[in-house]
């Protein structure tokens, strides 16, 4: 049980206490003084072992309790099945079913199966956090994981922290969802919209013929966070930005914006839009020819481009999220068994490495004691989809490689939209521990 | 602002418009005549664009196989729309009762977007046009995409088509007929079921068209839902319910005026439609407080009554 019903019982208790003490006292006028006291005496012990076990069930004393041998470990997997992100959820499931099935064929973790429970969230925050709460309280759960929404993470965040302790591990750009520091519960499987502004920033000063740059994003958070951090990244280089626009997720017709980007003469256009947005943009801007006026630069992850009868070729993108086959490493191998499409996306190999990395923690700590869990990942080298990669002890940021390069078509060697030459960009310096 | 501005953001304008208008041409008819709020037109429409990344898919990207899809997907839904306005929607004229027909469209939508997800599956789609359309053409000094032009031209011909079916053959003269009085209408022996069906089969047939148009614009995704059904209603009510010309009037005001709000701020540009709204439905108000009325009213759509059984 955990502390907040434990302690909703012992309100309860002490409430229920005290009336049935004014009824015995009102019945009983001549009872005697030393009777009430002997009962209300007895009432403190019983609040002050209940608030007791109720203590002892938080935190670590929550999965103090160990769990029997061969016991599966349950993973409460949101995904947005439903909602604005539904289209590539289903990618998710996928990947996190797979890390569970190969961790299952290696024989689980100490010895104990895992086991993926998946719930739709429909991507939005009070749903995910009924969601999370119900796998927590009536499913035992002790390691979360999932969603597509920073608006879900963040209140899921908030309830794994304080007062479940239970472990979190998502893939969400919103920096703020991990502002607790090394006590918090909630890792990070990829770039943050800090990190990622940053980044691209970094790119667009290493061109400082680009002299007028023009932003485009989506209109909703991670649109406006990897905005503000681009901009407060391209301070002081001399480089103008003359717009920064935001297009409606999900829409259909984005001639308008892009007859504004064209209008206002940039040098280049930097875009956040992302996944379906940026098909519909890209195939709106090639008739337009906002790829005659202006380079191109930003978000263009593999399933994107490839999805594409006509890629944007020649503009130059990057990518954060694990597409299979820009890595050659064993978890990239496996992903490959999903299928091109599914192993490019970026969704599944983002969900196998949320997964892996709880699998790695608690074997690296020896425990399923989730907070033993928390401090042998804080700090630690996980193995993920794109290799190698550290996780910053004092924020529980990943330090995720970034792909970046010019966007192709098919080649006989890789028969997708792809970049070459393929750049790897070490995240680590843009850490701030 | 420059005059290929100008002509730039007033074609992105229409293109927009005709989007809009193809979005909620079926929903508007489907409610004038027989006075049902059809809640799985966006699914409708989804379904469309799915069903023609299929066909184009199997037949080539060739302009064979889009006229393939412009004509094969409306009629296909159309049938099918048919068969569900004669085997469910039907049922619910006779109790007069409009949450029963809510509540059954809205069944609909989630049955059509279930059957979207078990057979297209949760990835987005997308489809190319022929290579002729895919370019751009040179308009008074700006670039207009050639299949921006296409959609406009087809928006104004179905336009006219609507105009030349419901004010220029006997069809068109018994549908007027029975948006005023369809009690009268059966009375005169005038079979109004086949006619409901008709027009019901035709109302789907022209969302499944706005579908096939806009697949080819971007990604068909089941968000197409949504994002096809909210503006619809708005140019749907915005128009006056049943208005068929008020809706193109209201698609082209939306339309135009947020191409050019785009200029001076995106986020608020995405207000314009409801901007527009509020405005035409005060001025409404005020004019029918006046006694006077305005291209934007609402046809006279009593609940659909039961026609002679049959």
């Amino acid at each position: 049980m955990a502390l907040e019903e434990m302690m909703a019982f012992t309100t309860v208790v002490r409430t229920r206490g005290s009336n049935e003490m004014k009824k015995t006292h009102r019945a009983r006028k001549s009872a005697s003084k030393g009777r009430s006291k002997v009962l209300a005496g007895c009432a403190l012990v019983t609040i002050l072992a209940l608030v007791g076990a109720g203590c002892g069930s938080s935190g670590s004393g929550s999965s103090s309790r160990s769990l029997a041998a061969g016991a599966p470990i349950k993973i409460g997997y949101l995904a947005s099945l439903t909602g604005f992100c539904s289209t590539f959820s289903q990618e998710y499931v996928k990947g996190a079913e797979l890390a569970v099935k190969q961790v299952n064929a290696r024989g689980g973790v100490l010895g104990h199966p895992l086991r993926l429970i998946v719930r739709d969230d429909k991507a939005t925050p009070n749903v995910g956090v009924s969601q999370a709460r119900d796998l927590v309280l009536s499913d035992d759960v002790k390691y979360l994981a999932g969603t597509c929404s920073s608006a879900v993470a963040k209140s899921v965040t908030q309830l794994v922290s304080n007062p479940s302790h239970v472990l979190y591990s998502v893939g969400v750009a919103d920096p703020s969802v991990f502002s607790g520091g090394p006590d918090s519960y909630a890792f990070d499987t990829i770039p943050t919209a800090t990190i990622e502004g940053d980044n691209a920033a970094a790119y667009v000063r290493a061109h400082p013929r680009w002299k007028r740059v023009a932003v485009i994003s989506e209109d909703y958070s991670y649109g406006y966070q990897v905005t503000a951090a681009f901009k407060a990244a391209m301070a002081g280089s001399g480089q103008q930005i003359i717009s920064q626009d935001y297009v409606p997720s999900g829409g259909s017709d984005y001639s308008s914006y892009i007859d504004k980007l064209i209008a206002e003469h940039p040098d280049v256009v930097y875009s956040t839009v992302i996944t379906e947005d940026t098909v519909t943009l890209v195939k709106q801007a090639l008739p337009l020819g906002l790829f005659k006026h202006a380079k191109y630069f930003g978000i263009l992850d593999y399933g994107t481009i490839d999805a594409m009868a006509q890629p944007p070729v020649g503009a130059y993108g990057y990518t954060y999220y694990p597409s299979a086959s820009i890595y050659h490493t064993p978890f990239s191998a496996d992903l490959q068994t999903l299928g091109t499409a599914v192993a490019n996306g970026g969704a599944a190999g983002d969900a196998f490495n949320q997964i892996q990395i709880i699998a790695q923690g608690i074997a690296d700590a020896h425990s399923t004691d989730p907070t033993a869990v928390r401090d042998a990942l804080g700090g630690a080298t996980v193995q993920t989809v794109q290799g190698n990669v550290k996780i910053h002890k004092c924020n529980h940021l990943i330090a995720m490689p970034i792909a970046m390069g010019p966007v192709v078509g098919k080649t006989a060697a890789q028969p997708f939209a792809h970049f070459e030459p393929l750049r790897l960009v070490d995240t680590n310096g843009y850490f701030k521990c | 602002m420059s005059f290929v501005t100008f002509v730039d953001q007033l074609f992105a304008g229409l293109s927009l418009a005709f989007v809009l208008f193809f979005s909620a041409a079926g929903l508007n008819l489907v409610w004038g005549v027989l006075g049902v709020m059809n809640f799985a037109a966006g699914s409708v429409y989804m379904l469309g664009a799915y069903m023609a990344t299929s066909v184009v898919g199997r037949l080539g990207t060739s302009t064979g196989g889009w006229i393939a899809a412009l004509i094969a997907v409306p009629v296909t839904l159309a049938a099918a729309g048919a068969v569900v306005e004669v085997l469910l929607l039907r049922r619910t004229y006779r109790e007069q009762d409009e949450n029963r027909q809510f509540m059954l469209t809205l069944a609909l939508s989630y049955l059509v977007a279930g059957v979207v997800l078990l057979v297209f599956g949760t990835h987005f789609r997308t489809v190319s046009l022929p290579g002729f359309l895919s370019g751009g053409l040179n308009v008074l000094g700006a670039t207009l995409p050639a299949y921006t032009i296409v959609t406009i031209v087809l928006g104004l011909l179905v336009t006219a088509a609507i105009w030349g079916l419901t004010y220029g053959t006997r069809v068109g003269l018994l549908t007027r007929a029975a948006v005023d009085d369809r009690e009268m209408l059966g009375a005169l022996g005038v079979d109004v079921n086949r006619l409901y069906t008709a027009v019901f089969a035709f109302g789907i047939g022209l969302g499944a068209l706005g579908g096939v148009l806009i697949a080819p614009q971007g990604a068909v995704t089941t968000n197409l839902e949504t994002t096809a059904l909210v503006p619809a209603f708005i140019v749907v009510v915005t128009g006056g319910l049943g208005n068929m010309t008020g809706a193109l009037l209201a698609s082209l005001a939306i339309g135009v005026l947020q191409s050019f709000a785009t200029l001076q701020d995106t986020t608020l540009a995405q207000l314009t439609p409801y901007a527009v709204m509020t405005v035409v439905l005060l001025a409404r108000a005020v004019a029918g407080r006046r006694g006077l009325s305005i291209v934007f009213s609402p046809r006279k759509a009593s609940p659909a009554s039961p026609p002679a059984a049959g």
